[in-house]
This record gives structure tokens, C-alpha cells and sequence, in this order.
């Protein structure tokens, strides 16, 4: 699996809709389906899972806006580890 | 500069207009009727003093380069009060929101503190919300104004998840309506509680 599968096999797990793979560009907090929770157990998820810790006073709404937004964001910190 | 004068006219015009020809005459009255006047009053004076003054202050940030982030979109018109949340004082809403309830509820749930993370999202809405009434001062219904927040979202929350079952809530636009409604009067005796008029009588 790529980086970006994973990434999003986990967004589409917490979001609970498949929706999020098949839609890079859906508007994940206007169509309320990430919420302040939903945030919390993604970041708890990749921290789990991908081994990317994510702090939630680094964190801006903007930057995970989209899936493919959040696939970049997470790519690039998992990318600046090697 | 648009920002100017809109808070231009609200601080000075609306937020006094108010302030002047409604609350203070509502203030001195006493009862139960006088009491929901002065919480209507009062509660437009605060938006229309506060965003004024937000808008105000954006306006010259951007006089100056800066880009100061909006504090207030349309709040009244919230269709429920997470909604509301995110339009009202939004710089502080969601400082509390990624600091104070963000960092709460990751941390229960990476240390698994509780069997169901809802219990700690739970927690972490009165927790963020309690410390926002606290934020505005220690006088006790301050923080009874934060904790009646706290258990808004979280009764909010219950409902949305008992109407996903029983659906007695609908999506048209007169149930969104009546959401703006209770939304708006839940808001407004919030106020009333923060006004501290409550304490006096």
C-alpha cells in the first residue's frame, strides 16, 4: 500500500464514509464530516499508526480542509523523516 | 476600510442606540418581562459593541498590512449552537477549541483514560468551556456561564446522536428556523447569565 493509500484507509476509517477516497477535494469540515472529535482521533490514528505526531498547536483547520490536503500534510512529515 | 465603517456603525451607532433607547430603560425595570427585554437588549448590545469593535480592529490591521483573522460571522443566525461557536469570538472559540479541548482529548485517547472516546470529548467540552467562563473573569456566574456552555454542546451533541435513531428532527428550512431560534434564545439567556443581572435579584 502507498503512503497515500494508508493515509487515506485511515481517514476513511475515523470519517466512517468512503466518500473521503473517492473524492480528493470534498470539503471535510463544511459538510461536518470532520468535526473537533473526529480531528482528535485522526491525530490520535496517525500517531498510532503511522508514527506521525501531529500537535494540536501546529495544527490549522486549513491545512486538512481536503482529503487530499491532509494525504500532502501527512506525506510531507512522514517525507522529512528520512 | 469597508470594516471601518461597518464598525463604525455598529459600535457607535447600533451598539449605543441600543444601549440607550432599549437596555438601560430595561435595566432599572424589574419582573420577569423586564428581565426578557433586558436579555434581548443586552444581547445585541454585546454583538453589535464587540463585532464593532472586532471589525474595527480588523480594518486598521489591514490599513497596516496585517491580517488580522475574523472574529464574527453572523452569529445569531447559527442553526445550532456548535455552529455558533464557530462564529461568535472566533479567535478565542477556537483557541480554547485546539488548545485546551484538542490537547485533552488526544491525550485520553492515547492513553486510553477512558473505555469511549465520547466521554472524553465529553470532559474536554466542559472543560474548554468552563475555563472560557473563567477566561472572562472568577466571579461565579462567569464560570457558571462557561459550564451552561459546556453542557449546551454537550446536550447537542447527545441530541444529534438520539436523532440519527428517532429522526423527530428534520432538515427542511422551517426546522432550521426553529434551530436559529432555540439556538438564538439558548445564546441569549447565556447572556443573561453573563450579564449578572441574574445574581442581583
Amino acid at each position: 500500500m502507498s503512503s497515500a493509500e494508508r493515509i487515506l484507509a485511515v481517514l476513511s476509517r475515523v470519517a466512517q464514509t468512503d466518500e473521503v477516497k473517492n473524492h480528493p477535494h470534498l470539503r471535510l469540515y463544511e459538510l461536518a464530516i470532520l468535526d473537533s472529535l473526529r480531528t482528535v482521533e485522526l491525530m490520535a490514528a496517525f500517531s498510532a499508526e503511522l508514527d506521525v505526531e501531529v500537535s494540536p498547536a501546529e495544527f490549522e483547520r486549513e491545512d486538512w480542509e481536503t482529503p487530499a490536503k491532509i494525504v500532502r500534510y501527512i506525506e510531507n512529515r512522514l517525507g522529512s523523516r528520512t | 476600510v469597508q470594516r471601518i465603517v461597518r464598525g463604525f456603525f455598529y459600535k457607535f451607532l447600533m451598539a449605543r442606540m441600543v444601549q440607550r433607547h432599549w437596555m438601560n430603560a430595561a435595566a432599572v425595570g424589574t419582573g420577569f418581562g423586564a428581565t426578557l427585554s433586558y436579555m434581548y437588549a443586552y444581547s445585541f448590545y454585546l454583538f453589535f459593541d464587540f463585532a464593532g469593535y472586532s471589525a474595527f480592529a480588523i480594518g486598521f490591521s489591514y490599513l497596516f498590512g496585517v491580517h488580522t483573522p475574523e472574529n464574527f460571522d453572523k452569529p445569531f443566525l447559527a442553526k445550532n449552537i456548535r455552529d455558533f461557536w464557530n462564529r461568535w469570538h472566533v479567535t478565542l472559540s477556537a483557541w480554547f477549541r485546539d488548545h485546551v479541548y484538542t490537547r485533552f482529548v488526544l491525550a485520553a485517547a492515547k492513553g486510553r483514560w477512558f473505555s469511549d472516546i465520547r466521554t472524553a470529548s465529553y470532559l474536554g467540552l466542559f472543560g474548554a468551556m468552563g475555563l472560557m467562563g473563567l477566561w472572562h473573569g472568577t466571579t461565579w456566574y462567569y464560570v457558571v456561564y462557561g459550564v451552561y456552555h459546556g453542557a449546551l454542546l454537550v446536550g447537542h451533541d447527545v441530541f444529534v446522536r438520539w436523532n440519527k435513531e428517532s429522526r423527530l428532527w428534520g432538515d427542511g428550512p422551517v426546522w432550521q428556523m426553529a434551530g436559529s431560534f432555540v439556538t438564538f434564545h439558548a445564546v441569549a439567556f447565556g447572556f443573561l447569565v453573563f450579564s449578572g443581572r441574574l445574581a442581583q435579584s
